[in-house]
């Protein structure tokens, strides 16, 4: 029964989270594409039956009802003390607060890594499992996703635009970049992946489980960029949006280089090997 | 529920606009063809479109079948689901419809440079637009005992114009035209060419089985949602576009590559 | 409840930022696009270092997004006006770009920051002034210099059934309304498959100034296509008698002129570029 409420209790919540939207998500697949060695591109698109990671990029959303996605309903959030340390599993599903009780996108990534390195996996698991890791890396890199246990009150922000009422969380999973860029998925790459070798490495340097904490610091301070209940008018929203399209498209190019890393690291035994913690 | 957010963008976006395919399925079908093309056919085309590629072409009917001189073409369009293709599915005679459209063009570009250029230009945009909206499951007239109205969620919406993006969409909003067709184009030689063989006839009484397919898989209570439908039918949509590019490309090479 | 609050956001958000564009954020966008297509390797690696290894692309419209932040630029007006009879540019539109040009020319003598500035407005204001929105033509022959062609009236838009700033129009509606679908790397490729050596030429020949006549010229063309629709007879077809109405027809013959302009301010864009940043 607690098993049974925890599940309704986390499939509230994950149906009320903000996740990147569909254009983003695939603009994050298409830098990691562009990202991956030669051998990784083909191991990949025999699994995906000659596709790309792009076409797949919100499967496991699109297909959330299925048996081989129903349990990653849950793998939405991550829920951070506030010492910026992530929150252990146990206890968050314990949590009173449901944002917080069904952040486990940490285990379910960690669970699929550790499934897909183990090497044990058939051609459909092995598919179903880096979608996983696509896709929630993608959202751990959206700081909505972001559920800090000391600072529950901001994911309420809002403000008003044209007199109407709008959720702050709703902004950054859309219109974080679409206030700015209209960008489809390949312009994503022509604009964003053009990093250094150098930037590359490190932005890809250090661990899976260092990524993330890693990016805690900074998706905390996003969420002060908006004092809720503010009311803009035209020019004064465009300012606001000016100081956060920086912060969200490089969030979406760190999300490519780094799932491109990941994929490369399962993919290519050449290429430099990525640790879970 | 992201998929509501989806729907309802749409809905506001997609009133007033009633394309077969959308533009996205239109462009698609022009980039997967163009990637066939041959060298000379391609550029024997483009000296005719001003250097422009016939993407920029894909939904051109769309925009001028209501005005004249181009009202006439408003019937091309669509098929129809008899054998004859003479008489509509409820018996009545038929106008020209998009399969005679393609044949007769064909015929009449036997040898394209003997005729005036802006003959050769319009066919090039009738043909690169005909041969999408032939594939399209809902350009053929079906009887009026199958469902024209669907529900997803509470918004009502024409079976014709869930086609015409809301399909596509459910799962390739976001995605361009151009990524669209790298993802859809991944056939080997052997099959294109199977896919390619046969005429505008046979490719539409295949067209038929298709259209048939997605419109009984349409839910007895017609409600329509990702799990009862869309995710059923993207692989019908995906297909059809896909094969409409390798004939548009089969067609367009057979007049141009000479 | 919650979603359709959000998706009026986006629909609300993406509609009041685009309000103002000429072009649009993918008109703007496909002119530097294309442009960028055919930059010289040594220009565009030149053009690239001074904007943070972005592409030109990055900063089609940051003009336009950033405008609030600086007074001079707010005030900076994008309608370039024109002697109806002449075709001669007047007034400060015209001088600004002039010191626009003039300032990337000397570039190596600019300080970082204000390269990138200059950059950023030339990107921009380049596509602008390709747009008929953003052309005004005055009679001055008489007493009085009288503005003949504005686009500051409304319109009846046949094919959306409803009413449009012409203005308006021309900034993203032609575009958004025909190619919804479009990103700008599906406008270059449209529009810039195989262009002829021999278009690029004729294009690109002579001097900036020379080509703004030209946009003049063809702009008065497209205000006389919308001269020649006839006023609403009825009240049926349109809310207000008083409207010309852009049937589905002339909208294509639009769209026409607007991928054409698209095209040829991105040539153009290029050439400037590479004379500047080729070496």
């Amino acid at each position: 029964m607690k098993k049974f409420i925890i599940i309704i209790a986390a499939l509230c919540c994950s149906l009320s989270a903000s996740a990147w939207s569909r254009h983003i998500h695939s603009g994050i697949a298409a830098i990691a594409h562009d990202n991956l060695t030669d051998e990784a591109k083909k191991s990949i698109t025999e699994l995906l039956d000659g596709k790309s990671i792009v076409y797949y990029a919100q499967h496991i959303y699109d297909y959330a009802d299925n048996e081989a996605y129903k349990h990653t309903k849950v793998w939405r959030n991550i829920a951070f003390t506030d010492k910026n340390k992530i929150l252990k599993a146990k206890k968050a599903a314990k949590h009173e607060h449901k944002a917080i009780s069904s952040a486990l996108a940490y285990e379910g990534l960690v669970s699929s890594l550790t499934a897909l390195q183990s090497g044990k996996l058939t051609k459909e698991q092995t598919r179903d499992n880096m979608l996983c890791v696509i896709t929630i890396l993608s959202d751990l890199h959206c700081p909505t996703h972001y559920v800090f246990t000391d600072n529950l009150e901001k994911r309420k922000s809002y403000y008003h635009y044209n007199d109407k009422k709008y959720s702050y969380m709703g902004y950054w999973e859309s219109n974080s970049i679409r206030g700015t860029f209209n960008w489809k998925t390949n312009e994503f790459v022509h604009q964003l992946s053009r990093k250094t070798p150098e930037q590359i490495a490190q932005i890809t340097e250090g661990s899976v489980t260092d990524w993330i904490t890693g990016n805690a610091p900074l998706y905390r301070s996003v969420y002060d960029l908006l004092d809720t209940g503010t009311r803009f008018d035209g020019k004064s929203l465009r300012l606001w949006q000016n100081k956060i399209y920086p912060i969200s498209t490089e969030q979406v190019a760190v999300a490519g280089y780094r799932i491109a890393a990941v994929l490369n690291s399962l993919f290519d035994s050449n290429a430099p090997q990525v640790k879970i913690k | 529920m992201k998929r509501t957010i989806l729907s309802l963008l749409l809905t506001v976006i997609a009133t007033g606009t009633l394309w077969a395919w959308g533009g996205q399925g239109h462009s698609t079908v022009a980039y997967i063809a163009e990637k066939h093309l041959t060298p000379r056919a391609k550029a024997n085309i483009e000296s005719y479109l001003n250097g422009r590629s016939i993407v920029y072409y894909a939904a051109w009917m769309d925009f001028n079948r209501t005005d004249p001189p181009m009202d006439v073409t408003r019937d091309w369009h669509v098929d129809y689901w008899t054998d004859d293709m003479r008489t509509d599915a409820n018996g009545n005679p038929a106008p020209p419809c998009s399969v005679s459209q393609i044949k007769r063009i064909v015929s009449e570009m036997g040898d394209f440079r003997t005729l005036s250029d802006s003959l050769v230009t319009i066919n090039i945009k009738y043909l690169t637009h005909l041969v999408g909206d032939m594939h399209c499951p809902v350009h053929i007239d079906f009887p009026t005992s199958r469902p024209m109205k669907v529900k997803e969620g509470k918004t009502t919406i024409k079976v014709h114009k869930m086609w015409d993006g809301r399909v596509l969409d459910s799962k390739h909003n976001g995605l361009s035209p151009q990524q669209m067709a790298i993802e859809l184009d991944r056939y080997s030689a052997t099959e294109i060419a199977a896919f390619q063989s046969g005429t505008p006839d046979d490719w539409h009484n295949e067209c038929l089985e298709y259209s048939k397919r997605a419109i009984d898989m349409i839910p007895a209570n017609n409600q329509v949602s990702y799990e009862t439908y869309f995710n059923k039918v993207i692989d019908i949509a995906e297909n059809r576009i896909t094969l409409a590019g390798y004939r548009l490309a089969a067609i367009l090479n057979s007049i141009f590559d000479k | 409840m919650k979603r359709l609050i959000i998706t009026l956001t986006a629909i609300l958000t993406i509609a009041a930022t685009t309000e103002s564009f000429a072009w649009g954020r993918d008109g703007h966008a496909a002119i530097a696009y294309i442009a960028e297509r055919h930059l010289t390797p040594k220009a565009k690696e030149n053009i690239e270092k001074c904007i943070d290894g972005r592409s030109i692309v990055y900063y089609a419209s940051w003009l336009d997004n950033h405008r609030a932040e600086h007074k001079s630029w707010g005030r900076l007006s994008h309608v370039c006006h024109y002697d109806i009879h002449s075709f001669e540019a007047i007034g400060r539109p015209h001088q600004y770009m002039k010191s626009t040009i003039n300032k990337l020319k000397n570039y190596r003598e600019l300080p970082d920051s204000a390269l990138k500035v200059t950059i950023y407005h030339f990107v921009h204001s380049f596509g602008d002034y390709h747009c008929p929105g953003h052309v005004a033509l005055y009679d001055r022959t008489g007493e009085k210099t009288k503005r003949v062609h504005t686009s500051s009236y409304d319109c009846y838009l046949a094919t959306k059934k409803s009413r449009w700033n012409y203005h308006k129009l021309w900034d993203a509606g032609i575009i958004q309304i025909l190619h919804p679908d479009w990103g700008y790397m599906d406008w270059g490729h449209a529009l810039d498959s195989s262009i002829s050596q021999e278009y690029i030429d004729r294009v690109t020949a002579g001097t900036w100034e020379d080509w703004l006549q030209d946009v003049a010229k063809t702009t008065h063309t497209v205000y006389n296509i919308f001269n020649r629709v006839p006023k609403v007879e009825n009240e049926k077809d349109a809310p207000d008698k008083d409207l010309s109405v852009v049937s589905g027809q002339t909208l294509n013959e639009y769209g026409e002129y607007a991928a054409e302009q698209l095209l040829n301010a991105g040539l153009r864009m290029a050439k400037i570029i590479n004379e500047i940043f080729g070496e």
